[in-house]
C-alpha cells in the first residue's frame, strides 16, 4: 500500500473549500492563506489547479534541513509517505522554502516550517471536495487509471483514422 | 394524428433519448397506462417511479400545465390534444 | 473582547473626509440581527434618515458580512449591500457572493459603512487594517471588468473588487455593483447610491481568518450539511444551472410573456436552459464556483464567433425570463448580449429587462410615439433591445428614460399601470396570477418586486419540502400554486426564514438543494457561540429583521398602501396556460397576512408585537 494524494485538474471548480478546510485543521482558522494546499484559478483558460506538496521521495526540503526538522515517514495504515516537520526542531531557518521548487512549504507566523502532513493520513481537502478533483488513492491505481485514460483516447483517434 | 403528446425535460431528455412522444389516446387513457408505456425500459422506469405505482417525489408529472397531485394523480384521465410534461427535479432562478 | 465566527470590527469610510475609522461590533445587537441584511438593516435604520434622498451623500452604504462568510460552511460566500434604494424610496438590499465578501472578514470586518460623497471619483484600498484613498479620475467610465484589472493592477494580485460600471456613475436608478469578474449584487439601484458617492471601486486584500467558537460542533454540522448537498439533483443543478427551469415555469403558465400580459410563451423551446446549453454555453464547469461552494451553478456564454466573439458569464434564468420572453425577443443570442452590456455597465438585468418590456407594450399600444425612442420598439426586436440596453447604460436619448426605471417611464406617459411592479421595482420572472402566494410575496417584500428574498415558488412548482414550513404542517407534496389556503401564513414565514440565510452569508441555493433551518442554526450557533432560541428563536430573528425593514419604510413615506400589485395582476384574467382566468387573489391574502404579522388593519406593526420581536428600542416607541 503507498496512498497518495491525487488531482484530477479537469474535475476542479476552484471552490476552495480544500483551502479552508486546510486552515481550519491545522490552524483554527478558516484562512486560505494559512492552507497548505492552494488552488488556483485561471478564468480565461476554464480551468483550476490546486497545488499541494507531493511528499517527495528524495525530498530536497528534508535534505537541507539544517536542525534535521523534517524527515520521511512512512504511515501504518495507509502506508503513504509524509514529508513531516517536526515543530520542536524547526528553527524557521527557511531553507526548506528555498529549496522546494514547487513552493508547497511556507515558514508561518508561528515561525515554524508548514507543510501537507495528509492530516495524519486522511486528508481533510480529500473529504470536502465536492467534485472528485481530490482524491487520496493508491498510487498505482492513480497510474493505472491515467495509462486507461490514455489508451482509450488513443484507441479513440485510432478507429476515427479507420 | 392528435393523441397524447409527451414532453420531457432536462436529464430526462438523455434516459428517454427523446423531447417528445405522441402517444394514441386508447393506448394512454390515463396517466398510469401512459407511464407505463413511455417508462419501457429499467433505466426509464426508475427515472420516474420509487415503487410500482408510486412516481419519484421529487419528479412532477404535469397535464396542460396541472401538476398531477392537483387532479387525480396517476388516474388523472386523459383526452385527444393533451400535453403531459415530466421533470426531473430543477431549482433555481 | 474576541469574537468567533463574527471579526468583531466596524469600519467606516468618510468619503468626504477621505477618512477611515475602525468600531467595535456590538456584540449584543450582533446576536440580535446576525450579519449580512440583519446587522445591515440595523446600522442603516440607526445611522440613515429614511427621508434623505437615496442620491444625496447624506444616504450611507452599508457592506455586511454574515457570521458564516469565509468559513468552510456550504455556500458561506455571500455580503449584501443596504442602502436606501433610488428606484423605491424605500430600503434597498442586494446581495452578491465571491471572494471579495470572504475578503472583508480576511481583512478584519464584518461591515463597512461607506457615508458621504467623494469630490472626484475615488477607489478605496482595504488593505488587512490599512486603508487608501486613491483618486480614480482615470478609471470613471470604464467597464466593470476593466476596472476590476485596473483597481487589481494599481494596488495588489491579490486584492478582491467590487466597482460600479457606467451605469452606476451615471446614476441608473437600478445599477449594480459587481465583483469577483461577473458576481452582482442586482437588484434595487446599490451601484447608483454607489456612483452618487463617486466610489468606483472598494478593492480588499485581507490575510486573516475566521475563528469558530466551537469547532467539533461547527465542522460537525459543517459535515452534515455537505451530506444534505450529494444527490443526484445537485449534480443536475451544477449542468444546468437556474436556465434549467425555464420550460418548468412555462409549462406551469407562469413564465412573463410580451410584460405579463400572458402567462405562457409558444417560443419557449428556443429560450430554454436545454438549448441555452446545446448553443452558446460555452462552460459549465471549471473556475466558476463561489468559494465553498459544492455545487458551482454559474457558466459562461459565447456570442459571435471567431475574433469577434465575446464572453461573459450568464444568462441567468431571470434574464432570459425578463430579455427573452418578457420583450419576447426569444433569442438566446440578444438575450446575452443585453445580458452582457448589463455585466459590463453594472445594471440589473431583471428591471432593465422588466422596463423594457414595459416600453414596448406601450410602444405597441401608441403610448409612446417613435419618435421619443428614435426607432421602432415592438415585442420581439432582438436587435432594438440590445441597442436600447445600451442607450440605457449611457443614459442615451429614450435610455436617459428608461433609466429612471419602467414606473417611473410609464408615468411620464400618464400610464403607470403598465409597469409591471411593486413599489417602483420591476417583477422577477415569475408571473403571480399563476402561482399566487408569489403575488403576496411580491406585495409585501419591503424591497419591492423579488423573489429570493422569500421564494414563494419553492414550495409551489420547486417541491422544495424539507423546510419547517412545509414539514411543520405535514405538506409532503408541492402545494397547488392556484390555492390560497395557508399562503398568508406560509409566505410571511418564508420571508422570515430567507432573512435568516441572508444574515448568515450563505446562499439560497444551499437550501432547496437539501439544508434547513436546523443546520444553519446549528452553523450560526457554533460558529458564533450564541444561543438563538431553537427554531421559534430562529423565526423571531427573523421576523425581527424584517419588521425593521418595514419600519424603515413606514419612515421612508412607504405605507401598507404599496403593498400592492398592478391592476393587470388584479383585474385582469390571465388569458392563457393552465392557471388561465385567474387573478392574483391579493384582497384575500393580504389581511390575514397582516394579521399572522400581529400588525394592524392599516399595517403597521403594533406595540405588543414590537416588545415581542425586541423591537422597541429601534422603533422609538
Amino acid at each position: 500500500m503507498n496512498k497518495v494524494l491525487a488531482i484530477d485538474i479537469g474535475k476542479c471548480t476552484g471552490c476552495h473549500v480544500c483551502e479552508l478546510m486546510c486552515s481550519f485543521r491545522h490552524h483554527g482558522e478558516f484562512n486560505p492563506r494559512r492552507a497548505r494546499i492552494h488552488t488556483t484559478v485561471f478564468l480565461h483558460d476554464e480551468i483550476a489547479v490546486p497545488v499541494v506538496c507531493s511528499q517527495c521521495e528524495d525530498a530536497w526540503c528534508e535534505r537541507i534541513c539544517p536542525s534535521g526538522a523534517i524527515s520521511t515517514v512512512v504511515m501504518p495504515e495507509t502506508g503513504a509517505r509524509v514529508v513531516q516537520v517536526d515543530e520542536d526542531l524547526c528553527v524557521g531557518c527557511k531553507m526548506c522554502v528555498l529549496a522546494c521548487p514547487f513552493g508547497n512549504i511556507q515558514v508561518g507566523a508561528a515561525g515554524c516550517a508548514e507543510k501537507c502532513d495528509l492530516c495524519g493520513g486522511d486528508p481533510v481537502c480529500v473529504q470536502f471536495c465536492p467534485r472528485g478533483a481530490l482524491r487520496f488513492v493508491e498510487a498505482e491505481d492513480r497510474e493505472v487509471e491515467k495509462r486507461q485514460k490514455l489508451a482509450q483516447a488513443l484507441a479513440g483517434s485510432y478507429r476515427e483514422s479507420e | 394524428m392528435p393523441g397524447v403528446t409527451v414532453r420531457l425535460f432536462a436529464d430526462l431528455r438523455t434516459v428517454f433519448g427523446v423531447r417528445m412522444v405522441d402517444v394514441p389516446l386508447e393506448r394512454a387513457p390515463d396517466i398510469a397506462c401512459l407511464l407505463g408505456l413511455v417508462c419501457d425500459t429499467p433505466r426509464r422506469w426508475q427515472a420516474v417511479f420509487a415503487e410500482p405505482g408510486v412516481p419519484r417525489r421529487e419528479i412532477a408529472v404535469l397535464v396542460n400545465g396541472r401538476n398531477i397531485r392537483f387532479l387525480d394523480r396517476l388516474e388523472t384521465k386523459l383526452c385527444e390534444g393533451d400535453e403531459v410534461a415530466i421533470f426531473p427535479p430543477v431549482y433555481g432562478g | 473582547m474576541t469574537m468567533d465566527g463574527w471579526m468583531g470590527k466596524v469600519l467606516r469610510l468618510d468619503l468626504t473626509a477621505s477618512a477611515a475609522s475602525v468600531e467595535d461590533l456590538d456584540r449584543e445587537i450582533a446576536e440580535q440581527y446576525i450579519g449580512g441584511i440583519g446587522l445591515g438593516t440595523r446600522y442603516l435604520y440607526d445611522e440613515v434618515d429614511p427621508a434623505v434622498d437615496a442620491l444625496d451623500a447624506a444616504n450611507k452604504l452599508v457592506l455586511a458580512t454574515g457570521p458564516l462568510t469565509g468559513t468552510g460552511a456550504p455556500g458561506a460566500n455571500r455580503y449584501m449591500l443596504l442602502t436606501k434604494s433610488p428606484l423605491t424610496g424605500g430600503i434597498a438590499n442586494s446581495s452578491a457572493a465571491g471572494d471579495f465578501a470572504c475578503a472583508i472578514k480576511y481583512a478584519g470586518f464584518d461591515v463597512i459603512i461607506v457615508e458621504g460623497a467623494a469630490e472626484r471619483p475615488v477607489f478605496v484600498f482595504i488593505d488587512d487594517g490599512r486603508v487608501s484613498f486613491h483618486d480614480a479620475s482615470e478609471l470613471w467610465g470604464l467597464d466593470t471588468e476593466q476596472t476590476e484589472q485596473a483597481v487589481i493592477a494599481a494596488t495588489a494580485p491579490d486584492a478582491k473588487v467590487n466597482c460600479i460600471g457606467p451605469a452606476g456613475e451615471k446614476l441608473v436608478r437600478y445599477a449594480c455593483v459587481m465583483n469577483d469578474m461577473g458576481r452582482a449584487a442586482g437588484r434595487s439601484g446599490v451601484g447608483a447610491v454607489m456612483g452618487s458617492k463617486r466610489l468606483k471601486a472598494i478593492a480588499v486584500r485581507g490575510t486573516g481568518g475566521v475563528t469558530i467558537a466551537d469547532g467539533e460542533r461547527f465542522m460537525d454540522a459543517v459535515r452534515r450539511c455537505y451530506e444534505a448537498l450529494t444527490d443526484p439533483y445537485v449534480e443536475h443543478f451544477h449542468k444546468h444551472g437556474t436556465p434549467g427551469v425555464l420550460e418548468l415555469v412555462n409549462t406551469y403558465g407562469a413564465l412573463p410573456t410580451k410584460n405579463f400580459q400572458y402567462g405562457t410563451n409558444p417560443q419557449h423551446e428556443d429560450i430554454s436552459g436545454e438549448r441555452l446549453a446545446e448553443t452558446l454555453s460555452v462552460r459549465t464547469r471549471m473556475g466558476m464556483a463561489c468559494p465553498a461552494c459544492p455545487v458551482a451553478c454559474g457558466r459562461v456564454s459565447r456570442v459571435g464567433a471567431g475574433e469577434t466573439a465575446t464572453y461573459g458569464v450568464g444568462p441567468e434564468y431571470e434574464t432570459i425570463g425578463m430579455f427573452g420572453s418578457s420583450c419576447y425577443t426569444n433569442d438566446l443570442e440578444a438575450v446575452t448580449r443585453a445580458n452582457f452590456i448589463c455585466n459590463q455597465a453594472g445594471m440589473d438585468t431583471i428591471t432593465t429587462g422588466g422596463s423594457i418590456a414595459c416600453a414596448m407594450e406601450m410602444y405597441e399600444r401608441g403610448l409612446i410615439p417613435e419618435a421619443d425612442i428614435g426607432f421602432p420598439l415592438p415585442f420581439g426586436d432582438g436587435e432594438a433591445l440590445v441597442r436600447l440596453t445600451d442607450m440605457i447604460a449611457r443614459r442615451e436619448g429614450f435610455g436617459d428614460l428608461l433609466a429612471e426605471g419602467g414606473y417611473r417611464m410609464a408615468e411620464h406617459y400618464g400610464h403607470p399601470e403598465y409597469s409591471m411592479g411593486v413599489k417602483k421595482q420591476e417583477f422577477a420572472s415569475y408571473e403571480c396570477r399563476a402561482i399566487q402566494s408569489m403575488a403576496l410575496a411580491y406585495a409585501t417584500e419591503p424591497r419591492g418586486a423579488c423573489h429570493i428574498r422569500g421564494e414563494a415558488q419553492d414550495y409551489a412548482i420547486y417541491s422544495v419540502l424539507h423546510w419547517h414550513i412545509t414539514k411543520d404542517r405535514g405538506i409532503e407534496e408541492p402545494l397547488d400554486p392556484l390555492t390560497l389556503d395557508e399562503q398568508p401564513e406560509m409566505v410571511m414565514e418564508l420571508q422570515d426564514w430567507f432573512r435568516i440565510i441572508d444574515s448568515g452569508g450563505l446562499c439560497n441555493f444551499m437550501f432547496y438543494l437539501g439544508m434547513d433551518e436546523d443546520q444553519l442554526r446549528d452553523l450560526i450557533e457554533s460558529a458564533t457561540g450564541i444561543d438563538m432560541g431553537g427554531y421559534p428563536g430562529l423565526m423571531r430573528t427573523g421576523a425581527r429583521i424584517f419588521n425593521l425593514e418595514v419600519l424603515f419604510n413606514r419612515r421612508a413615506g412607504i405605507t401598507a398602501a404599496a403593498d400592492t400589485l398592478p391592476p393587470r395582476m388584479l383585474q385582469e384574467p390571465l388569458p392563457d396556460g393552465p392557471a388561465k382566468g385567474y387573478v392574483a387573489e391579493l384582497g384575500r391574502m393580504l389581511p390575514p397576512y397582516y394579521t399572522a404579522r400581529g400588525w394592524d388593519e392599516h399595517g403597521d406593526l403594533t406595540p405588543q408585537k414590537a416588545a415581542e420581536l425586541g423591537l422597541q428600542l429601534a422603533a422609538g416607541t
